[in-house]
């Protein structure tokens, strides 16, 4: 029973039924919803990775005549105010959707871990002084932010990024701290120190690998944030360059056509909610599996 | 306790300097001024330089920054460099309908995800729990830019069951004392216009609230089923307490923990305003002050709201982690 | 017989006459509009955001009014006017027996005390900073007094011939010296004037409830009630005007008036406004390489007007000729053949400016309203002619901010007839006035400009003017310092029973809801 490694709800069924059964449903029975959230998520990362060659037309391509046009066979998902392929336009807003969504976890991740780590294990003054930096940080506006970062370093996919990046770092600060405290009281930690191991080797040793499960599942989580305040910053103009294809851009250049063209701001708006439901699959998915309390019960 | 509270107290007006600060220079970094955003109307050069002057735009930035921390600690907000109105005028008309519709919306969440995270963990049909869950998980998907002008468009344009947009129905009487329109219509007695406010209410908050549920829902079935699991419960059970009763007297009151650390953080983050719900339901809040403030580049409202965000966000920060402290005197060690 | 035949042609008539009675206006009703932004006070030294404006219109009330279609005065608050020979004092005739909203009576000395109020520091209403009061030119003002209890005499430094129509706008208009008194600085929150409405609520920022002015001079308003609000979102104006909720707007997304303008089944109309907002796009000549005028021609000739106005104004939009508009005095249509659309031209004129294509340009622009879609469509046309164009895209601030230091190359900007003068358009080719609209301080002809721009006012007589104006226009664009996009003609949007729109003055962002009724 214990090798298949299947939750309890297996745990009625006969061996010979589980050896029988397909593996797309032996997957399910492990993953969950993980797995539709990952295969569709495989889908939406392929098609904007091979936009290039799928997509029929050039994004940029404007056709005044062909303006607003509803979908057709010719145009899947129709086209725009100035003529443009919507589904051509949708497959490749989905890389600067993702690549926005992605780098800015990274960045927020990263920094966010090397602030909290060491106020989580330190703990005294300096936690106290880097949580107060972590209040100022998420006080500060974002929409100030993002001005600052467009208007001082201009538009383009990476200065989004960082103002979409630098707005999460205390998210992962917090947490990556509330986790390191938790673990300090774990016996491996407590005993380690007792022995007298040193600190950098504590945190290698025991925080780190022990911190990332948690950290990290609730890292997918927080992709579904950056791909969706980095939308929302592009929503309000503040983000990629005019006429690079971007889902938020083009619902934000689409909504007032809700009336009169709704496959406009439909589609990316329809594939963007697709994604971030993607993510938040796999999220959950996942912390049924890697939480273990959730794994003990699960049905 | 006390003490504890008292040093975290300490760090409030740390915090508020630095905010403050930091927006003062970022809004000075920036192109744009207060007075090129209103010179389009404006072209004299003669008047610019005395506006300039007014405002003491002219002098050097530090003499600017000491200038503004000198009226700031003298409690002196001013005025709007657009309009003229003292910001405290503007707080006033601004801050008590940010707090209603953060607190609608937290209400809603926290009841409706609660009770449906619950259903999710102690059901034993295993349909329901995903059905619940997938639910949850698409609540919280939903782009909330997105999800704003859809309930317009379905229940105030397709169904017409509620209004579109503003507060409060303009045609009607009523009188304003604390601008808590939940409050004032009471106190006045006014039933039509009270409706009225709630019946405005409606979709903002759902549209806020939507996005939280699906939140607090995963986060009550998770905490629900990791409580339900906990060897007291077990105990509780042992002793042949009913399970509903169990589920609900001893598992739910430690769920209930992580359910108001998020939205207490989240009530604290929506008190800055919801600045797209804000602009699509035409709803008079902080956000859109903000944002206009910004686009306008009038300092002394950007200043005041900035404030006005750092304040109700460190305090509700603060009133979280003082919550855990008396509930879960465990984590006083650290 | 024919007896019979008159009886009926007489029957006939009157049943005509009684149709058209039908169109009567009517008393009643409330109208509700949206705008997009209502700004925090209706201070009128302080008003920003057209919601705010829409209101100051219609509460307000100066000396006299302006007649956007011929560009005249009208008698307001002042009955009768007489201006002096040398064009210096200026003398007008307060209506009797006039009150403001608050029962206030109407005097000179009112007039007076109100119209002052931007230079009276000690008065309890002054407030530092009424940056709006500054258009009023009251530097070239040498006294202004209350001859008696209903006359008041402008005496004037320098001749100005737009100084009547000045007063026309909203910082003109007169306030009740019993509000001064009782609000102070806080008379913008409680506004009484003595316009056809008077405020009943104002939410800062939000919006404002207007009822008929029962002692307006000119007889009460056909609507009881007007209210204004602001929606800060376009798509839910559209919501709100699809609702129902809306009765009047300009601020609906133009890309729906194709599908309002064709469903005849719909509650909706489109009012085609006057073409009084001049869009264009400024040329900054101290950046390469528009700093060659062949290259400023070459963009002048690229752009494909007819294209633009389809495809991004909703052909709501009239072909341009210059900085004035059609109904401007001096208008001259002869730069319509200046800018026409030849793209080879265009290709000649670069190759001939020996740069290297594709030669890189930036164009500036917000990212609101149709800014967006007109700056792709320009890029499209000056791409086809051997540009290679970046797209910047700004908000409100930074915008203003760039165009104003001069950083931007191509920018995108409009000017409205604010007041139906052709110096309120000309005035930004003016260096010393042009802010953020025109960039053209280097060249030779910037000085002779400026003259003649200074030239336009102090000269009184209209055909003296006139000729004044035709030398600028002829002279700017020879100098090229912007490309004219078109002359806006904004659509009102409005409900099938709202009647009586005047279609020049909301155009230009002036609504004047005095004449509208609903027929219901």
């Amino acid at each position: 029973m214990a090798t298949m490694q299947v939750g309890d709800g297996a745990d009625a069924l006969s061996p010979i039924y589980k050896s029988r059964s397909p593996l797309l449903l032996r997957l399910w029975r492990t993953w969950d919803i993980a797995l539709p959230g990952a295969i569709f998520f495989a889908f939406i990362l392929l098609a904007s990775l091979l936009a290039t060659t799928i997509a029929p037309r050039d994004p940029g391509q404007r056709d005044i005549k062909n303006r607003l046009k509803a979908p057709s066979l010719e145009y899947p998902f129709g086209t725009d105010e100035i003529g443009r392929d919507v589904f051509s336009r949708v497959l490749h807003g989905g890389r600067s959707v993702l690549g926005t969504g992605f780098l800015a976890l990274a960045l927020s991740f990263v920094f966010g871990l090397g602030i909290g780590i060491p106020g989580g294990y330190l703990g005294g003054r300096l936690d106290v002084l880097l949580m107060r930096c972590m209040d100022i940080m998420l006080s500060f506006p974002s929409i100030l932010l993002a001005i600052l970062v467009v208007t001082t370093l201009g538009t383009g996919p990476g200065n989004l990024i960082i103002a979409v990046g630098v707005a999460q770092v205390p998210v992962f600060a917090r947490l990556a701290r509330a986790v390191v405290l938790l673990l300090m009281n774990q016996e491996y930690v407590v005993a380690a120190r007792a022995l007298g191991a040193r600190d950098p080797a504590i945190v290698q040793r025991h925080i780190l690998p022990n911190m990332l499960p948690p950290v990290l599942v609730h890292a997918s989580a927080m992709l579904a944030v950056t791909i969706s305040s980095a939308t929302a910053l592009n929503f309000l103009g503040l983000g990629v360059e005019t006429g690079t294809p971007d889902w938020g851009m083009m619902i934000a250049d689409g909504q007032s056509l809700l009336f009169d063209a709704a496959h406009v701001p439909f589609f990316p708006g329809l594939c963007l909610t697709l994604t971030v439901l993607s993510v938040n699959f796999i999220g959950d998915g996942l912390r049924d599996r890697l939480d273990p309390y959730m794994r003990n019960q699960s049905r | 306790m006390l003490a504890w509270f008292i040093r975290r107290l300490i760090w409030l007006p740390i915090v508020l300097w630095a905010v403050t600060t930091l927006t003062f220079f970022a809004l000075r970094l920036v192109p744009g001024n207060p007075i090129q955003s209103i010179s389009n109307q404006l072209v004299d050069p003669v008047a610019i330089a005395r506006i300039e002057a007014q405002w003491h735009l002219d002098k050097p930035i530090h003499l600017q920054y000491v200038n503004f921390m000198r009226a700031l600690l003298s409690g002196d907000t001013g005025i709007s460099m657009s309009s003229g109105v003292p910001i405290n005028r503007l707080l006033f008309e601004r801050v008590p309908p940010t707090i209603e519709l953060a607190l609608v919306a937290m209400v809603f969440s926290t009841i409706a995800g609660i009770v449906i995270g619950v259903l999710a963990a102690v059901t034993r049909r295993r349909l329901v729990d995903n059905a619940l869950r997938l639910l949850a998980i698409t609540g919280m998907s939903l782009p909330w830019f997105w999800v704003a002008i859809m309930l317009v468009i379905v229940f105030a344009v397709r169904l017409r069951v509620a209004p579109t947009s503003g507060r409060i129905d303009p045609r009607l009487s009523y009188e304003i004392i604390t601008n808590f329109m939940l409050v004032d219509h009471l106190l006045t007695g006014n039933r039509e216009a009270l409706l009225s406010f709630l019946h405005h209410l409606i979709l903002p908050s759902l549209a806020i609230g939507i996005t939280s549920t699906g939140f607090v829902t995963r986060l009550t079935r998770a905490a629900m089923l990791e409580e339900l699991h906990s060897s007291y419960v077990r105990t509780a059970r042992g002793k042949g307490l009913g399970e509903r009763s169990v589920a609900l007297r001893h598992a739910l009151r430690n769920a209930i923990l992580p359910v108001i650390t998020l939205q207490g953080l989240q009530f604290g983050a929506l008190l800055g305003g919801a600045v797209i719900t804000e602009a699509v339901f035409a709803w008079p809040g902080l956000g859109r002050l903000l944002l206009e403030g910004i686009l306008s580049r009038d300092y002394s409202v950007v200043q005041a709201a900035v404030i006005v965000v750092a304040l109700a966000y460190v305090l509700m920060n603060t009133l979280v982690d003082m919550l855990y402290y008396v509930v879960d005197p465990r984590l006083n060690q650290s | 017989m024919r007896k019979l035949f008159t009886l009926s042609l007489v029957l006939i008539l009157v049943l005509v006459s009684g149709a058209v009675n039908a169109q009567e206006p009517r008393q009643g009703g409330t109208l509700v509009v949206a705008a997009e932004i209502m700004g925090d006070s209706l201070d009128i030294g302080f008003w920003h955001g057209f919601g705010g404006l829409h209101v100051i219109d219609s509460i307000g009330e100066g000396l006299v009014q302006a007649d956007f279609e011929t560009g005249a005065a009208k008698p307001g608050l002042a009955e009768s006017w007489t201006i002096s020979d040398d064009g210096l004092v200026y003398t007008f005739n307060i209506r009797p027996d006039m009150v403001f909203h608050d029962g206030e009576p109407v005097t000179a000395q009112a007039v007076v005390r109100s119209m002052l109020r931007p230079v009276a520091t000690d008065d309890p209403s002054y407030i530092e900073g009424m940056y709006m009061y500054f258009n009023q030119g009251f530097e070239n003002w040498e006294s202004l007094e209350a001859l008696d209890d209903l006359t008041v005499q402008l005496t004037l430094k320098q001749p100005n011939a737009t100084q009547l129509l000045v007063f026309t706008r909203p910082d003109g208009y007169i306030i009740s010296p019993k509000a001064m008194d009782e609000y102070g600085q806080e008379v913008g929150l409680n506004m009484s004037m003595a316009g056809p409405y008077r405020v009943e609520r104002f939410v800062p920022g939000q919006e404002a409830v207007l009822a008929a002015n029962e002692d307006y001079w000119a007889g009460r308003p056909w609507l009881d009630q007007i209210i204004i609000r602001a929606w800060p979102d376009e798509a839910s104006i559209l919501a709100a005007l699809e609702a129902g909720e809306v009765d009047l707007t300009l601020y609906a997304p133009f890309t729906s008036v194709d599908r309002i303008t064709a469903d005849e089944g719909d509650d909706l109309r489109i009012e085609v406004g006057a073409p009084l907002v001049n869009l264009f796009m400024p040329l900054n000549v101290t950046q390469a390489p528009l700093d060659n005028v062949l290259v400023r021609r070459a963009v002048n000739h690229a752009i494909d007007r007819d294209a633009i106005i389809e495809g991004g104004l909703s052909g709501l939009a009239q072909h341009p000729a210059s900085i004035l508009g059609p109904n401007d005095l001096g208008f001259d249509p002869a730069g319509m053949e200046t800018s026409r659309y030849d793209p080879d031209l265009a290709r000649e004129l670069l190759a001939e400016s020996g740069l290297e294509t594709p030669i890189p340009v930036t164009v500036t622009f917000e990212n609101n309203r149709f800014w967006p879609l007109l700056a792709e469509l320009v890029a499209v046309d000056l791409e086809a002619v051997g540009f290679d164009v970046t797209l910047d895209r700004l908000d409100t601030g930074s915008f203003l901010g760039k165009v104003n230091e001069g950083l931007a190359q191509i920018s995108m900007t409009q000017r409205s007839t604010f007041l139906p003068d052709p110096h309120d358009k000309a005035i930004i080719l003016n260096t010393v006035y042009g802010g953020g609209q025109t960039h053209h301080a280097g060249l030779e002809e910037a000085d002779y400009l400026n003259e003649l721009v200074d030239m336009g006012i102090a000269v009184v007589d209209p055909a003296a003017r006139s000729e004044v104006y035709e030398e600028i226009q002829a002279l700017a664009l020879d100098m090229m310092i912007m490309a004219y996009l078109g002359y806006l003609q904004p659509p009102i949007f409005v409900r099938e029973h709202v009647q009586g729109v005047d279609t020049q003055g909301t155009a230009a962002g002036r609504a004047n809801f005095r004449n509208v009724w609903l027929d219901q």
